[in-house]
């Protein structure tokens, strides 16, 4: 019962406050910005020459008005805007006229789902344990881990995936070019589908994974060299412990404290990143929709997107604070 | 002066130093070499198109008819210029939140740090993406895209700096400093100030790296700076655009991606040897090293 | 002015916990005394019993939950807290010489800005003048300290530093939260002995927080002794800890080893509840380790009673008021 009360009640909140926030601010930001969608759709016509009769002016503009969600006072376009996040509806998507936007979203979810999934888990699992491991011996081998480290790390996502792109797509042909699965290939679990599902996801994967792991691996051979000199490490070796106990019971395990924290706060990052990557490899998940969206100035798709990338964010970040006191067990016994 | 010396010669010991500053020694110099230029940044066809490294154009021309090098001088001097502007933003910013947040503490701590949180948790690229393409034109200009991404960045900073003066607020000195009649500006800004640079100038450079990234991803998205500016991010996606990996041009695509690589790996070194020099942890370690 | 400062029913309650749910426990409960001009007075006790907080309290660093403090028999109301006329007569010196100074900043720099900001010197030659005259009573120059940072110097120095640097501006009050605790024993000495002569010299009064009953005996006229907030023995320091009335005080007493080799050590090792526990207690705080506990003591908190002159907080004599 304490554990709920001063640990998960103030973590609801705040998951709840910011995700509100946020959703708010996404529903603020372009009313407050001095540009008009609807004015700059109606400009957009006019560039192309449709003429519109001034008795259908007012009709086009209260439907694009709707289509927008941009009718009525600020504060019925609160309401309304609330009461249709609930129940899904971001209106339909505008470039892939009728589709509804959620549908748009829902299709492209599970693969940067699957990919950011399987990417993070790996890169924080692969650094934890390389990292904990060069962080408490020394040796000429980590010594070159870092030195290759020292390099990857300053490289954003997308000149990561730019770098991959060329070396094993174009200059070295192994993987495809681009898609999430060939064409043509239906969705089922044949062998055929799923092989096709990953050499594809290959490359923005084997993207994903190098730049999380140097990021954590760094961290982590920082946080453990800290741990090293702390004294229940030293209590441990003088109490005749071996070595490779220490690693992994005692170092490791309070190493990962902080980088789960870390983790969490890192997810805001890891996340736009993921969008970058796969909008360098045509991958169909949410950032390449992003980009197709921005190219195409679907403005509700992007508004979808934005909603959803907030909720994705702050929902993981919660599901991270539930999962820590697993590892932490002074939380628990607080 | 004297010690401006010995600091700089102490840091040159750790190669990743030396090579990180003759890097951005290297950059700036490019940068500056802008002015000199003989060619209009953004007029295109000054030049035969499509020309390999040469002599007369070092580092090639374009598919648009446009030198490589020179292109490149205006691109180094303009992502260097967000890059500054928005790091420096950003800390001012950081800095009075976080010593406000920090001092003050109560609703105004609490309040601060929610609207910080936010802007950390929301992901930067998507939200960016939403204010650029609304705000097409207005983003257009250098100055105030630095504003838009300094307002991302602030969040983490103003963090690390009121916690920083959450303890310090309760260290003795603090009290002695109140006792000797010390106002509280003139407290915070004389008696903390010298506690916190430290952080901040590792993370400025760590900020400006990330904006450069910014900078080239939106870029790469058609959005943020007019692409007829040169900046690395314009002239990447320049060439990504208009087929350079095609036609062959490989010089046209390498320089933009090698100059940011060099650049971010340069501006990453600095950042880690700076604030492993100012950690005393690691201080002693490199004291017994030599 | 027959008390310089005086001190009634000072209480400071401390909440716990989060946003949403909290615990409270009194740190400073129902605390009077008072110290006359010219005057050592001692408050001794375990580490946690609430006198560095009451010393806060009386800074002005904490608000107090409830009570009244008086100062030059006028009530703090009226003076502002840290206004510049209070902190003029009123300074303090910490335990940790180390802490007391801003390690980025030189020793000198803290003595300047207090000269200045009190208006004590308007150039620097004839601040630098007065910093040097303080310096000197301690037994240090400003050769000495100038341009120096606080990790050049030895504890000992800087701790001499601290205290010249809260008499600059002579005040009558000087709170000294264990000042000589992270001292070693023969400097210890002779800061005792500057306590005692700036007494004498300069008729200060000084509020002595330790927990170290020797030096207290040594230096202080009164003293009063702090077990979980509260006062439970107050009086001269003569008779309070040569004949201790309050069963803490004769615990405290008896627990200083004598350096006889001869008498030993005849206590037994109980076990206590914890602190947290024994603060949230009903009836008095003490009945936890009391050896002579009576039913009583659990539900009833004891009245303050006087006993010969002292002031005793203890079922035991709160059926003989005299």
């Amino acid at each position: 019962m304490k554990f709920i009360k001063y640990y998960l009640a103030p973590r609801l909140v705040q998951y709840i406050l910011v995700t509100f926030l946020g959703l708010s601010a996404a529903f603020f930001l372009p009313r407050i910005l001095p540009m008009d969608p609807v004015k700059q759709q109606l400009a957009q016509y006019q560039a192309f020459g449709v003429y519109i009769p001034p008795e259908q002016l007012e009709e086009i503009v209260s439907t694009l008005q709707q289509l927008y969600g941009l009718e009525g006072s600020l504060s019925e376009q609160y309401m309304s805007f609330w009461k249709r996040l609930f129940r899904g509806d971001f209106g339909p998507s505008l470039a892939r006229y009728p589709t509804p936007v959620m549908k748009v979203i829902a299709q492209s979810l599970p693969w940067t789902f699957g990919l950011l999934l399987l990417t993070t888990i790996l890169s924080w699992v692969v650094a934890v344990i390389v990292g904990g491991i060069a962080g408490y011996y020394r040796g000429r081998w980590t010594e070159i881990l870092d030195a290759i480290v020292m390099v990857i790390r300053p490289i954003p996502y997308y000149i990561m995936s730019l770098l991959c792109l060329i070396l094993f797509a174009y200059l070295f042909p192994i993987f495809p070019l681009s898609g999430g699965i060939g064409v043509g290939i239906e969705l089922s679990f044949s062998w055929e589908t799923v092989k096709s599902i990953v050499e594809h996801g290959a490359l923005p994967a084997l993207t994903l994974l190098i730049v999380g792991i140097a990021w954590q691996f760094q961290s982590m051979k920082l946080i453990v060299q800290g741990v090293r000199s702390e004294d229940y490490v030293w209590y441990a070796k003088v109490a005749g412990i071996e070595e490779q106990r220490i690693v992994f019971h005692y170092v490791i395990p309070n190493a990962m404290l902080p980088m789960i924290t870390q983790l969490g706060l890192q997810f805001g990052t890891i996340f736009s990143g993921a969008l970058v990557t796969e909008m360098v490899f045509a991958y169909p998940g949410v950032g390449w929709i992003l980009y197709d969206a921005v190219m195409r100035g679907d403005y509700n798709l992007i508004m979808g997107i934005t909603c959803i990338s907030v909720l994705a964010v702050t929902t993981s970040i919660f599901l991270l604070d539930l999962i820590y006191p697993l590892f932490d067990p002074r939380v628990r016994y607080r | 002066m004297k010690k401006l010396g010995s600091l700089f010669r102490d840091l040159t010991k750790d190669f990743r130093f030396t090579i990180a500053f003759v890097i951005l020694l290297a950059l700036l110099f490019l940068a500056i070499l802008s002015f000199f230029s003989p060619y209009h940044p953004q007029r295109m066809y000054q030049v035969p198109r499509g020309r390999p490294p040469s002599w007369e154009h070092p580092l090639g021309t374009n598919w648009l008819g446009q030198d490589v090098f020179w292109q490149l001088t205006f691109a180094v001097r303009n992502s260097l210029l967000i890059a500054v502007i928005t790091s420096l933003i950003s800390r001012i910013i950081a800095i009075f939140v976080g010593m406000v947040a920090g001092y003050r503490g109560g609703l105004v701590d609490r309040i601060l740090m929610i609207i910080g949180d936010t802007t950390m948790v929301l992901p930067s690229l998507v939200v960016l993406i939403v204010v650029s393409t609304i705000l097409r034109e207005w983003v257009r200009h250098l100055t105030n895209l630095g504003l838009l991404l300094a307002f991302f960045s602030w969040a983490w900073d103003a963090r690390v700096i009121r916690s920083q003066i959450l303890s310090l607020r309760e260290r003795e000195f603090t009290f002695v400093a109140i006792l000797s009649g010390m106002r509280t500006t003139k407290l915070v800004l004389k008696q903390y100030l010298p506690h916190v640079l430290p952080v901040i100038l590792t993370t400025l450079i760590n900020n400006m790296s990330w904006a450069i990234g910014m900078e080239i991803t939106l870029a790469y998205l058609g959005l943020g700076i007019d692409p007829t500016v040169p900046t690395i991010g314009t002239m990447l996606q320049t060439a990504i655009y208009r087929q350079a990996l095609f036609l062959r041009l490989w010089w046209w695509l390498l320089t933009p991606i090698i100059t940011s690589i060099l650049l971010f790996i340069a501006l990453y070194w600095l950042s880690v040897v700076v604030s492993e020099y100012l950690d005393p942890r690691t201080r002693f370690q490199r004291i017994g090293l030599r | 002015m027959e008390k310089l400062i005086e001190v009634t029913n000072l209480t400071k309650i401390f909440s716990i916990g989060t946003l949403l749910f909290k615990d409270k426990f009194a740190a400073v409960e129902e605390v009077s005394f008072y110290i006359r001009p010219a005057e050592i007075f001692t408050l001794a006790g375990e580490s946690g019993c609430g006198k560095t907080t009451t010393a806060k309290i009386i800074l002005g660093f904490e608000e107090q939950t409830e009570g009244e403090i008086f100062f030059e028999e006028k009530s703090m109301a009226s003076w502002k807290r840290k206004s510049a006329e209070f902190l003029q007569k009123v300074q303090a010196v910490f335990q940790n010489p180390f802490e007391s100074f801003n390690p980025l900043r030189t020793v000198d720099d803290i003595f300047l800005e207090t000269v200045y900001n009190f208006q004590m010197a308007q150039d620097k030659n004839r601040a630098t003048e007065l910093i040097d005259d303080k310096l000197k009573a301690v037994g240090l120059s400003f050769q000495e300290i100038y341009g120096r940072y606080p990790s050049e110097l030895s504890g000992g120095q800087l701790q001499r530093a601290s205290i010249a640097r809260a008499l600059i501006t002579n005040p009558s009050l000087l709170v000294a939260d264990e000042p000589v605790s992270m001292v070693d024993a023969s400097l210890r000495m002779s800061i005792v002995n500057l306590f005692t002569k700036l007494r004498d010299t300069m008729k200060l009064s000084i509020l002595y927080i330790t927990h170290d009953l020797a030096t207290a005996y040594y230096l202080s006229d009164r003293i009063a002794i702090m077990f979980r907030g509260n006062i439970v023995e107050m009086g001269p320091s003569e008779e309070v800890l040569m004949k201790p009335k309050h069963p803490y005080t004769q615990l405290l007493r008896d627990s200083i080893p004598e350096a006889d080799p001869h008498k030993k050590w005849k206590g037994k090792i109980a076990v206590f509840d914890s602190e947290y526990e024994e603060y949230l207690r009903e009836g008095c705080k003490f009945a936890g380790r009391c050896p002579v506990v009576m039913e009583k003591c659990k539900k009833e908190i004891p009245r303050e009673v006087l006993v010969d002159g002292i002031l005793v907080k203890c079922h035991q004599y709160s059926g003989k008021v005299k």
